[in-house]
Order: C-alpha cells, then structure tokens, then sequence
C-alpha cells in the first residue's frame, strides 16, 4: 500500500515575510521599486491636477522625468507661446514641416516621433510618452480606437494628437520665463535679526546630524540617541527595522533583548529594534534615494492617515526648489503644512526653531530633484536585483541550516564585534575631536572606493557610518587618518549575503562610490575598444551585426574578475533547490512503486526518487492526478 | 506543505545574473551639464528694435536648460564692440548694486542668474551707441575663446561634467569680410573644443531688411560641422523661441544624458508595457536616437593669412599649413611660422603669379596643379584648392 505523506525537505522559512500581513508584505516592495514618478501616477487625475498647478510641483516633476520625456515636454510648451504674445505664428511650420499650417492644432504622435531614429528611439519614445500619459503631463486626443491594443504586439499606438495637460502647462512655462507663479517657490523673509541668523556650514552639520542619528540607528552604533518617534515609526512602517521576536535572527546586530510581549508604541528603547535585510539593502543606497524611499514611505503613510497627499506633495516640491541658506517666512502656511515643517525637520530636511516664523532648507532638501539621475539609476540598480532578493535571501538561509550552527553565530559574532569596535573607535577620535568631520558636503564626496583586481579595496570614508556599511562585505584591515583598507574576500562576502545583502547590492554600492579615478580609466578603455571596433567593422563592412553592437561595449567600472568572483560566490550559496509537494514512500512491492514512478515521470511531475529506498517526491501540482492514478493501480490490481 | 518556499527557479534566476549584469548602470554619471552661451551682441545691434525681444528668449531659454536639472551650470558671455569680451554670468559685479528685473517670487536659481546677466548686459548697452561707420572686427572667437577657457577650468574641477557652448550671432553687413579676420582664431576654437568634446552650436539671425544674399557665416558652419553642432539660421525672431527649445534643447539632452534606466523600471513594474517589455535595450546615449537637423552644405573655404580674404585657390606653406592668396614681392619665409621658403621655387613661383595676373586666371586650375607636381622641395609653398 502507498501511503502518502506530507514532507517538509528543507523549512526555511523567512519570519519577515512570515509574520508581515500580505499588505505589509506589498508596501515592503514597493518602498524599492517605486519611484516618486510612478507614485504619482497612481494618483487619481484630479489630485495631479491639483498638484500640477503649483509652479514648483510642475518644475520638480519635469525634473525627474526621463531625459528624452524633457525634451518632448520642452518641445510643446512654448507651442503658440508667440501667438499669445503677439499675433503672428508662423514660424511653427518651419520646425517640423509636416505640422499642419493652422498652428492650433496639436501635433500628431507621429510627428513627434520624427525626433528620434532606430528601434531604440522608436521604443524608447512611446516608452516615454506612456509614461508621460500616465502622469497626466501629456494629453492625447484622436486616439485611433479601432487599433487593437494587444499586450504582446510588438507596435506601440503611434495615432493621436499630443497636448500638454493645460494646467501643467501654464505653470511650467510660468515657472521657466519667470511669470505669475504664486509663492510656489517659498516666501523670502528678510528681516531675521542677526543673532539668529545661521550660517550654511550649521545647517550642514545639522542636516548630516539629523539624517546620521537615523541612519546610526538602524546600524545599531551604541551610545547613539534615538530619533524621534515619528522617524521610528516609519522606519518600522517600511520595514526597515523590526519590533525583535518577529523576525529571525539573520542580523548581525542582533539584539539580545528579545521580549515579545512589548508595547509597539514604546520604541524609545534601543534594544527592541532590529534591522532587517530592507535595512541593509537601505544603508546601501545613495542618500538621495533613502530620503526619497523614506519619503515614500511617509506619503504612504499618510494616505493611511487620510492626510492631503496633494499638501504633502507640493510642499516637499517647494522644499526642493528652494535656495539653500536662505531662511523662508512660514507666514502663509497652513495648519497641515506647519505640522510638516516639524515632521520634516525630524530628517533634516529642514531647519526650524519653534518659537521662529521662519525656516531654513538644509542641503538635503535642495537635493531631492537636484540628482535626477542618481536617484533613478541607483533605484534601478536596486530594481533589478531586489526581484531576486527573495530567492537569493531565501536560499542564504538555506546555507544557514547547512553550515554548523556554532560556527556560524561565532562569524557572525566576530563581524558584529568588528564593526562596533570601529565605530567605537571612531566615535572616541571624533569625541577628542582630532579627525572630527561630519562636515556634510565633504561627507557627500567622500568614501570613494578604489578597488583592484586583487580584491583590494581603498575607501576614503571618513565617517563611522560609511566603515560601518564597508564592513559588511568587506573585511576592513587597516585604518589610516582619512581611509580604510579592506580586502573582498569570500567570507566576507559570505556574510553580506546571509544578511541578505544580493551580490548585486553590493556591486551597485561599489560602483555607485566609485572613485572618479576609476570611472576615468574605465571610459579611457571603453573609448579604445570603441576605437577598435570601428576599425575592425570598417575592414569586415558588416551589416548584420549590429544586434551585438549594444552588448559590446559596456563601462566596466569595477574590475571584471572581482565582479564576476562576487557574483561566483553568491551563486555558490544556491545549491540546494527546494520544492513543494509530496513524498512516497512504503510501496509494499517494486511493482507499485516502478508503475507510480513511470507515471510521474510520464507526466512530468517527479523531482526526485531512490530506487532503493523504494520512496519518490511529486510536485504539488500533479499530486492529485497521481493519487488518481494510484487509486486507479489499486482498484486494478485488488 | 504551503510554507515551503518554491525555490526551483532560483538555478534559473541565477543563468540571468551574468546577462543582467551585462547592462551595467553607469551610477557615476553626475547629469550635469555647462552651457556656454555667447552672444554676440556686436551684430545684433543691427535691429536694435529686436533685440529685447531676442534677449527675451535668450534668458528663457537659459531658464529651460536650468530646469532641465539642477546641477546644470550656465556660463553666459558676450561679444560687444567698445567692452569687448565680457563675462556676463559668473561675474564679480556687486549684487547689492543690481536692479531688480524680474518677479519676486520667481525660483531663486533662475533669479540669480537671470538678473546677474540683465544687470551687466544692460550697462554694456546704455554705454554703447550704436554705430554703423565704426564698425571694426567681429570678435567673436575671443569670446569663443574665453568660453572654452571657463569650460577648461570647470572640468578640471569635476571629471564628469559635460560642456557645450550656443553662439548666438546676428548678421553684418559684410560679414564674410569682417569675420574672415577670424578664421584661424575660430579654427583654434574647432580644435579646442574637439579636444574638450564640446559641441559648438550657432543660431544665427538674419535682418531681412538687409537683404544680403550670401548669408551664411562658413567658419561657424565649419565650426558646428567639426563639433558635431547644429548650424541653424532664423529669418524672424518672433518663433526663436520655439527653435531654442526643440532643436537646440537637442544638445542639452545629449550632452547630460549617459544613460536612462528609469525606463526600464516603469517597463518591469507596469503591466501596460509589457509588450515592450522583453527588450532589454537601454539606450547609452540619446546621441544615437535623436535626428539632429542637419546642415545641408557647409562652406568649407578658407581666409588668406594676409589679407583676410576668402580663398578656394591659395598658396600653403608646407610647415605650418598657412594659406596665402598671393605672395607679396618681399616674401621671403612664411609670414605664420617663419619658416624660410626655398629661394628658387618661391621666385618659380612669383613668376607664376605674374603671369596669372596677366592672364586673367585664364587655366588657373591647369597650372597650379602642374606646379604642385613638380614642387617636392622643402620649404616652399604649395598650392592648395
């Protein structure tokens, strides 16, 4: 008789994902993958509508579009710029000369396209214009509905007319020649008596203190004070931290306080956080993309709170657009938006007194659209790698219950004891206040890396937070006044990847503080093997090749053979598979058994098998045909 | 059995790293971009009626490329008959001193920088009283020059910053003759900017009141053709502003843009997209998906070391490459690099000249190439076409 049992070959169970709510579960991703962008396409139109018609919205938002999507918003905002002005237009014509002499009519799609050649313009332009369209900037009208919009066909709608979305386009355009744009851009106070007045390099210190006790924090530095509560809250809203006793204890900051029945509103203790592997993944991002995901994070939170997001929005839009150092009257603001200035100011967005009707932007601030780039592509380094978190996070653990438990507490011990001794250490030199510097512009400059192909690698970090973020992949060696050494090595990186950490994460890290040296030698070599490849393609002459042109050339930052090792050493960890399904065993004769698996095999639901010991394990999904199968075999053979 | 985490496609997640990775990000890239924007106000001053109009859109359009990112940087120079070359923005003027020209609440960025140069440009004007009859050089490659200098300085300061530099010019009356003075200054300038990778674009407005035929400025065409520029010539100014912001926004993408990713996380995360979605193509630079408007015809013509002329037949020195449209009777080394020419083929070619002269040019083109065969001496100077 064929009994069939239930197995469990290998528990590995992530408790974050675990014990989160599906919800939580979904926020937590999003926090990563979402741009500012794509959240404010998700808004509903009247929102965007209302968030458009601030100046400084308007300004910001095009700021953080995709460069080509600037060029085409560019293009049609000035279009019967002239006609308002004074009454000739004639010169529209010119430009595209296929535009319908009548001026007032909107330019076909098509016609746009013009702008851009090839299969990667053609692509890349309704890719942008898609994106355009959702965020309500672009309006298209005449749209062909007889084209049937399939989900695999490889043409995108190329028919209607595009428009400006009006409301967009005024304030935009109001913004740029310098018109009517209603305070949007903050109101000037002037008149701060002098012993209040701040210069930049305070505000510097007070941003980095701010925006550093958080991120201190969640490393875990001792003797650190906590932020503020609210900031605690969203840490533990994104996911960032942990309450401890819910989620396993992978960290290498592992607290011992492990109580489970604390209160969730008192986080002012220390010991009851815990990061988690978002945490990690999070140090390792640019600043730029933390504030924003942080950001985030708290808009979320807010739409739970039933808070105007539109509020919200257009004054983190006002924020970024205003002049760094200049102190700001918060004479017309409303009741929501003097709860923000307080809320913000807890990341150091901002700088406020409370007994003062005015305010000062920080550096951060000024930031949050400055870095377009930066903040996207970092974002996408992310993206691309955080769909393989779960597996690469799931099967780390699974090498977790693969290695001696002992050993693996001791390393992770010795790593935890490392970087605190560090930061210690750190903390004792800025405190007798010899290699003090948390000067904040520098500390944006500083920590580029250096890394060679021996797997040596220079950073120039200066500040405890940076070494500490090194070493969770890199075994650091050696301190000097203003850099550390380290060595990449496979333990090292062994431990990053149990903690969560892709091999991917890490990479982006490197090549994001990339020392500008080294982007310098990589694009001197990319140039040269461009040079040769256009002499080689001269003498060959040939056509057909030009599907590869664009794998060819790539700008290898980091050295190939550390990039390749690092990648090696994550893959290693991937050795065992696991399966859901089911096990068989105790066939009473050989028979049963060969039939049963004979059938598995047939209809391809098998995983695995041992003759011998007479057992097989089906997948989950083909289980139920093979107990019908099996019942069949019975009933035949009885 | 369902807290089984399904990992079987964890081998085939890990097939994709390696072609994942290919695509490599450039995280560096800084997407800051410098305009150099020269105007040469020693021609406009022609159609003093436009000109608020055009400085009009100049400054928009110096607000556009400003908005396009924050960390892009402006560098705004003219070219004025009495002060000369004059820095408009950065400047060391006392800010206390200006007037206010625009709105109080407009974005303190664009502000600062618009009114900095309104302030100077405005000083420069009231002091210059236009006059047709003094009209001397046309200075524009000093001013081209000083451009390339400040863009100099900048790189050195941060690698990844990209320069690219607007002349914006007007039209004399005779302007091939006054520019011509100009053509090895300007040639420098080609040279320079090549090496700094810095495209030169020319917008050049015509006066239609004055009715020139020959219009087009060579050495600046020549200019944006060896730059990878755009050469653009504008009848009317009132749609100026539409031209600033399409076609010469163009550079202003290209020269900012390494690399656009955000595409591909809107493709990955939206389901409307997913029929572009399986195209992995992440496009480097939009130099190679965006049409630049092209110049059909650039005049590639010379000027006479000598005399300033524009030349299509000339005398070359072989060391220096100097051309000369004629060699004056006291010629005895190349008025450029000083090199002694070879006393018989100079006299060879003296006699040549007088007979040409003579002759009318009669098989002009005959002879010079004849000549240029039978000449392998160092030292003496060739012909050229």
């Amino acid at each position: 008789m064929a009994s069939v049992t239930s197995n469990q070959p290998i528990d590995i169970i992530n408790a974050g994902e675990d014990s989160g709510s599906s919800n939580n579960d979904g926020n937590n991703e999003m926090m990563f993958k979402t741009s500012i962008l794509q959240y404010i396409g998700t808004l509903p139109s009247m929102v965007k509508l209302r968030l458009y018609s601030k100046s400084s919205s308007s300004l910001s938002v095009f700021r953080l579009l995709p460069s080509l999507g600037k060029f085409l918003v560019m293009n049609l905002l000035f279009q019967g710029f002239e006609n308002e002005e004074e009454d000739d237009y004639d010169m529209e014509a010119e430009i595209t000369t296929s535009k319908p002499s009548t001026g007032i009519q909107p330019p076909l799609l098509k016609e746009l396209q013009k702008w851009v050649i090839g299969q990667p313009g053609y692509l890349e332009f309704y890719k942008t214009v898609r994106i355009l369209e959702q965020l309500g900037i672009f309006v298209i009208t005449e749209r062909d509905h007889q084209h049937t919009k399939s989900l695999f066909s490889n043409t995108a709608d190329e028919s209607g007319r595009v428009k400006l979305n009006t409301v967009f386009q005024t304030a935009l355009r109001e913004a740029i020649v310098s018109g009517n744009v209603n305070n949007s851009f903050g109101l000037l106070k002037k008149d701060i008596p002098l012993e209040d007045l701040i210069n930049e390099e305070e505000l510097d210190k007070y941003a980095a203190q701010k925006w550093e006790t958080i991120l201190h924090f969640m490393v875990g530095t001792p003797g650190m004070k906590s932020p503020d509560d609210t900031v605690l809250k969203l840490l533990i809203h994104g996911q960032l931290m942990m309450e401890v006793g819910t989620e396993s204890n992978n960290s290498i900051f592992a607290q011992k306080n492990l109580d489970d029945d604390e209160d969730p509103k008192q986080f002012q203790r220390i010991a009851e956080l815990k990061i988690t592997n978002h945490g990690f993944q999070f140090l390792l991002q640019e600043i730029n993309v933390q504030i924003w995901s942080l950001l985030l994070q708290y808009l979320k939170m807010s739409e739970f709170l039933k808070l105007d997001i539109t509020v919200i929005l257009n004054f983190l839009f006002m924020l970024s657009t205003l002049e760094f150092g200049k102190a700001y009257s918060t004479k017309n603001m409303n009741k929501l938006e003097l709860f923000l200035l307080k809320e913000f100011s807890n990341y150091g967005l901002l700088y406020k007194k409370a007994d003062q009707d005015w305010f000062y932007p920080t550096r951060m601030a000024t930031i949050l659209t400055s870095d377009a780039i930066s903040i996207r592509t970092s974002s996408a380094a992310m993206n691309s790698v955080i769909d393989k978190t779960k597996g690469s996070s799931g099967s780390a653990l699974s090498e977790n219950k693969m290695t001696p438990k002992m050993l693996q507490i001791k390393k992770v011990n010795e790593a935890n004891e490392f970087a605190k001794r560090q930061l210690i250490e750190k903390d004792n030199s800025a405190n007798t206040g010899t290699t003090s510097n948390m000067n904040y512009s520098q500390e944006l400059v500083n920590g580029a890396v250096i890394l060679e192909t021996n797997f040596k690698l220079y950073s120039y970090a200066n500040s405890p937070l940076q070494i500490a973020i090194l070493s969770l992949f890199v075994q650091l060696k050696s301190r000097f006044n203003n850099m550390v050494l380290g060595q990449i090595t496979r333990d090292s990186i062994r431990r990053a990847l149990r903690n969560g950490i892709t091999a991917e994460q890490i990479l982006a890290y490197l090549e994001t503080h990339a020392h500008p040296q080294m982007i310098k030698l990589a694009e001197e070599q990319l140039e040269k093997k461009i040079g040769i490849d256009n002499m080689k393609k001269r003498q060959m002459d040939m056509e057909n090749g030009k599907g590869d042109q664009g794998n060819l050339f790539k700008l290898q930052i980091l050295p190939p053979t550390v990039v390749d090792q690092i990648k090696l050493w994550q893959i290693e960890l991937d050795r065992v598979i696991s399966a859901d399904g089911y096990l068989y065993s105790d066939f009473s004769t050989m028979k049963e058994y060969t039939d049963l698996v004979k059938y598995c095999q047939d209809i391809g639901v098998l995983v695995w098998k041992n003759d011998r010991k007479k057992i097989f394990f089906v997948e989950k999904e083909g289980n139920d045909q093979v107990i019908e199968y099996a019942k069949r075999l019975l009933s035949k053979s009885n | 059995m369902d807290n089984i985490i399904d990992n079987r496609n964890i081998y085939s997640l890990n097939s994709d790293i390696n072609t994942l990775n290919n695509d490599k990000l450039l995280l560096h890239d800084d997407n800051s971009s410098l305009l150099i924007l020269i105007i040469d106000l020693q021609n406009f001053l022609l159609f003093e009626s436009d000109i608020s109009k055009i400085l009009k859109n100049v400054i928009i359009f110096i607000n556009a490329h400003l908005a396009y990112s924050s960390s892009n940087k402006v560098c705004c120079i003219v070219n004025d008959e009495k002060e000369g070359t004059q820095f408009l923005y950065p400047n060391d003027d006392d800010i206390s001193e200006q007037k206010e020209y625009m709105n109080e609440d407009t974005y303190q960025e664009f502000k600062k920088i618009d009114e900095s140069i309104l302030n100077k440009l405005n000083k420069i004007i009231k002091n210059n009283k236009p006059s047709l009859l003094t009209r001397q050089r046309s200075n524009i490659a000093g001013s081209m020059s000083c451009g390339l200098t400040y863009i100099h300085r900048v790189l050195k300061e941060s690698i990844s910053l990209k320069a690219r530099m607007l002349v914006i010019t007007g039209e004399s009356k005779n302007s091939n003759i006054v520019q011509s003075h100009q053509y090895i200054p300007i040639m420098n300038c080609i040279f320079t900017s090549q090496k700094l990778k810095c495209p030169i674009d020319v917008l050049k407005i015509n006066d239609t009141n004055l009715g020139n035929k020959e219009t087009s400025n060579s050495f600046l065409q020549q200019a944006t053709d060896a730059t990878n520029g755009i050469y653009l010539e504008v009848n009317e100014v009132n749609g100026m502003i539409q031209y600033l912001t399409t076609v010469f926004y163009l550079n202003t993408i290209i020269t900012s843009t390494s690399i656009d990713t955000n595409l591909k996380i809107n493709n990955s995360l939206d389901n409307l997209d997913k029929d572009v979605e399986d195209t992995d193509v992440l496009v480097k630079t939009h130099d190679d998906i965006l049409v630049k408007p092209s110049t059909t015809q650039v005049d590639f013509r010379t000027s006479c070391f000598l005399t300033g002329k524009i030349v299509a037949v000339g005398f070359v020195c072989n060391v220096c490459l100097v051309v000369i449209s004629y060699i004056p009777s006291s010629l005895k080394d190349c008025p450029c690099c000083g090199s002694t020419f070879d006393v018989k083929s100079l006299k060879k070619l003296k006699y040549w000249q007088m007979q040409q002269n003579s002759n009318k040019k009669k098989g002009f083109i005959k002879r010079a190439n004849k000549i240029n065969q039978s000449q392998g001496n160092q030292g003496s100077p060739d012909k050229t076409y």
